[in-house]
């Protein structure tokens, strides 16, 4: 059966005019494209040019020499990296963390979202949010003095409780199997809150019909979390896991090098910190930018894959 | 749209050219010969000239038109411009340093590269030995003083260019650290110190600080430590104090008890007739298993390993621990030491507690002492000139230099005028000054210290270090006999810059340092057995990296031959 709208979109196709080349395009709209320039001007000189100081990765970077005139070191710096048994300890490191962080810590946020959804009274629920935000706001300097002080085996809260019930005081933050779990606690705990904001958004956009429907046909507020909440901000959930995995070899410089000690290098010593140590300490700014630029590297493969796996799999995906 | 594509390329492709001409800027234009008889005469500054100047301790924070901005450019005809850059901060220097933009004369605290890496990189220009005889005759003589001060930094193949200016560091001198104990502990234990006790003071705290000649040996000191941890040495009861608190980030807190094993962190020996560093040593070895046996006793409180040597400091404070290195200024309480342990424990004026000073411990086969804090001699530091500097500008800064930091009536570029702006701590001309504090201690509106490098004679010292620091060093830490007996020096060193030693560390030390730290926490709480690490350990020592900075040291000079040809 033909429809109404059918045929009068058959219609529009057949009368629409032929595309104008873009210059004139733009010259009907010049006055946006001025209105476009500034930032793109902006973005070209502050984004962009920029990344003419990639070169130095190939480089034997010298100051006085310039980016263009330092030597180029066939590859050295990258050779360098994978000869290094300390690097590649770090590499190993640096994915276990980072793949916990998304496997844990990821979800951490959609599910306090979820649950901050479901409290009714407005009041508490504010307080909620604030508290739970104020720790994203506090560096991570200040944040490892408190972390040091609350899992201290002397005074810590965290060893008082455990003494308490007649157990051994543990150093968690020198030990190699108490480190990780701890970064990733305190990882989850810092931005949980304020990391729900933006699943909150998404949830706040729901069409409420979809609950009113779900209501009429019996469904409590569980099932309508499960059936019509979750599945409203997948896309939105996929965006930043996508995001998120781009970030794989991101696995928390700030928090790890406040926080760890040599004890913990075995399990603890990312790329991050080991390049800090070796390259950026060293005035070898030449190496950290090889390392940084196999980081993005991998990160675009990460979130190109990721992007495309979702997309196969679903209807969802960045591009 | 190719159009489009097209057109943005090419601009990229431009600018990126533009920028990479922009940056290449190798080469020193003002290096090579010199018509000293073309440069203006000593004091002569009748051309008015524009500098950039920065010192040794500028943080950034000098005022434009302060007191010594004004008095300078007056007195030597120039227009100053002041740095904001703050040259105790890393990785400002570092960025600053790598932009390739620095003021015509430059130190740093923090951070930066080595003379030969500056030099190298075209940053800096030589300075001709000439020049600095002519305009800056103090310096020269400074170093003519301190041997092999007149051969040291000058540019590989020259015998009269320098790639900087060298610092005095007579505030060094003598032994830089010392143990101290709760000396209130050990009278509550019953535990009768040996030798004569002196206060350091008669009031500020100072006279609860005690300082003993007399020395404990290693077994003694375990003995001690025993007492502190399970003697309930505070007498609260509990079972809450421990012998020795380590810090997690460095060794300080080991220097006399690695002196008690002829050791000193980042030096190197000879054993068994072989160059070895210190951290390769089988003394070292020896070392690491007296902590590791102590910590297994209970005597190193255990939190240490969260803890880096300033929470240690806090840590201290709270008077759980008995036993802590000092500095001769920190017992002496100096201005500057404020917060460090051990003085922090008696700051408070209803604080019970006292601290005895004593000698570094005796080692098993009598060795006593601390790494001496410079390798050598008593020179040190770097003060630099931009490769932009003429020759002109060159001799007027060198005038300046010479001045500032040479002349002894040149003391208001530091403090102001005594009565005016600062004033004599206690005895005038034998005490420390003190800035009064309308002015800026530093930079700021008074601009004291803004341009100065950070060079002390021993008449310079007296100016920022109490009496009482003094006679403790008159006394014991700085005394010949005891520098003599007690400062340990490294075998070789390569303080004439005649080895890749520079290169080999900027390329391995971060791996070696990480070899090294991660060792020695593991050994001292024993989470490794060390008799059975340590092959291992060395050769992993020596695959990365710790075989070419021994080859390298090998070509060293030996400290000896160096300190002989005095």
């Amino acid at each position: 059966m033909v429809t109404e709208a059918m045929t009068v979109k058959e219609t529009t196709i057949e009368i629409k005019a032929p595309k104008k080349p873009i210059w004139q395009q733009m010259k009907k709209m010049k006055l946006l494209y001025v209105m476009l320039l500034l930032p793109a001007v902006m973005l070209f000189i502050f984004n962009y040019l920029p990344m003419y100081g990639v070169l130095i990765a190939f480089k034997n970077f010298s100051p006085g020499l310039g980016i263009w005139g330092s030597p180029w070191n066939n590859f050295e710096h990258f050779t360098r990296l994978f000869e290094d048994f300390m690097f590649i300890r770090a590499l190993k490191n640096t994915l276990i963390i980072s793949l916990l962080k998304i496997v844990i810590a990821f979800p951490a946020p959609i599910i306090f979202a979820l649950l901050l959804n479901e409290i009714r009274n407005q009041k508490f629920l504010k307080v909620t949010q604030s508290i739970s935000y104020l720790p994203h706001f506090m560096s991570w300097i200040i944040l490892s003095a408190m972390i040091i002080e609350v899992f201290s085996p002397q005074r810590g809260i965290v060893n008082f409780i455990i003494t308490a019930f007649h157990g051994n005081p543990i150093n968690f933050l020198s030990s190699k199997v108490f480190f990780i779990p701890v970064l990733i606690i305190t990882d989850i705990w810092k931005e949980i809150g304020y990391g729900a904001i933006i699943y909150l958004a998404s949830i706040a956009s729901v069409d409420p019909s979809q609950y009113e429907a779900a209501e009429m046909d019996g469904a409590g507020r569980f099932k309508k979390m499960i059936h019509i909440t979750l599945p409203s901000i997948m896309p939105m959930v996929i965006i930043l896991f996508i995001l998120r995995l781009g970030g794989v070899l991101n696995a928390g410089f700030d928090q790890i090098l406040n926080l760890y000690n040599p004890l913990v290098y075995e399990v603890a010593d990312i790329i991050d910190t080991y390049v800090y140590r070796s390259g950026l300490e060293q005035f070898q700014f030449d190496y950290a930018t090889a390392v940084g630029l196999f980081k993005n590297i991998i990160g675009i493969i990460f979130i190109l894959g990721a992007n495309a796996i979702i997309r196969r799999k679903s209807e969802h995906g960045i591009w | 749209m190719k159009k489009v594509k097209r057109y943005f390329l090419g601009a990229f492709m431009s600018a990126a050219l533009v920028i990479a001409g922009c940056s290449s800027n190798a080469g020193n234009k003002t290096e090579g010969p010199v018509d000293i008889s073309k440069l203006s005469e000593v004091g002569d500054f009748s051309e008015n000239l524009t500098l950039n100047l920065s010192g040794s301790i500028t943080k950034g924070k000098a005022e434009d038109g302060s007191y010594v901005q004004k008095r300078l450019e007056e007195q030597f005809n120039v227009k100053i411009v002041n740095t904001k850059v703050d040259t105790w901060n890393k990785d400002q220097v570092n960025l600053m340093v790598a932009s390739g933009d620095l003021p015509d004369t430059f130190a740093f605290t923090a951070g930066g590269q080595t003379p030969q890496q500056l030099h190298e990189s075209g940053l800096t220009r030589t300075i001709p030995k000439e020049m600095l005889e002519k305009y800056a005759p103090r310096y020269m003589k400074m170093l003519s003083e301190n041997p092999p001060g007149p051969i040291m930094n000058l540019k590989k193949g020259t015998d009269d260019q320098y790639l900087q200016l060298l610092g005095q560091y007579a505030h060094v001198d003598g032994l830089p650290w010392g143990p101290t104990l709760r000396l209130d502990w050990l009278e509550n234990l019953g535990m009768k110190p040996s030798g004569e006790m002196k206060q350091v003071g008669p009031s500020g705290g100072r006279e609860k600080i005690y300082f003993t000649e007399a020395a404990y040996t290693l077994e003694e000191l375990e003995e001690i430590l025993k007492a502190f941890t399970f003697g309930d040495p505070d007498g609260n009861g509990k079972d809450d104090t421990y012998g020795i608190l380590p810090a997690n980030n460095n060794l300080n807190w080991a220097a006399s008890l690695m002196g008690a094993f002829g050791l000193a962190k980042g030096y190197n020996l000879l054993e068994n007739d072989k160059l070895v560093t210190t951290e390769i040593s089988q003394k070292y070895k020896e070392f690491l298993k007296l902590m590791a046996k102590w910590y297994d006793m209970g005597l190193i409180d255990p939190e240490f390993t969260t803890l880096d040597e300033k929470m240690g400091w806090e840590k201290y404070k709270q008077g759980k621990i008995g036993y802590y290195i000092a500095q001769p200024a920190y017992i002496a309480m100096d201005d500057w030491a404020k917060g460090r342990a051990p003085q922090n424990i008696v700051e408070n004026p209803n604080s019970k507690a006292k601290v005895l000073a004593t000698a570094p411990e005796i080692g098993k086969d009598g060795q006593q002492g601390v790494g001496a804090y410079l390798p050598v001699t008593n020179l040190a530091d770097a003060f630099y000139i931009s490769k932009n500097v003429t020759d002109k500008q060159l001799a007027r800064i060198l005038q300046i230099f010479d001045y500032i930091n040479f002349d002894d009536e040149a003391r208001w570029t530091l403090y102001g005028e005594v009565g005016v702006h600062s004033d004599w701590e206690g005895e005038p001309e034998n005490s420390a000054l003190k800035v009064r504090p309308e002015f800026a201690e530093q930079e700021g509106n008074s601009g004291f210290w803004a341009y100065n490098f950070r060079t002390y004679s021993k008449e310079r010292v007296k100016w920022f270090t109490s009496a009482y620091t003094l006679k403790l060093k008159d006394e014991f830490y700085a005394r010949n006999d005891i520098k003599e007996k007690m400062l340990i020096r490294p075998f070789k060193w390569d303080i004439l810059n005649e080895t890749n030693l520079i290169e080999v560390s900027k390329r391995y030390s971060g791996q070696l340092n990480t070899i090294v730290d991660e060792f020695r926490m593991k050994a001292i709480v024993g989470e490794i057995d060390i008799d059975k690490e340590w092959d291992k350990y060395v050769e992993n020592w020596m695959k990365n990296g710790g075989k070419e900075t021994l080859e390298e040291l090998e070509k060293a000079p030996e400290v000896t031959g160096l300190l002989n040809n005095k």
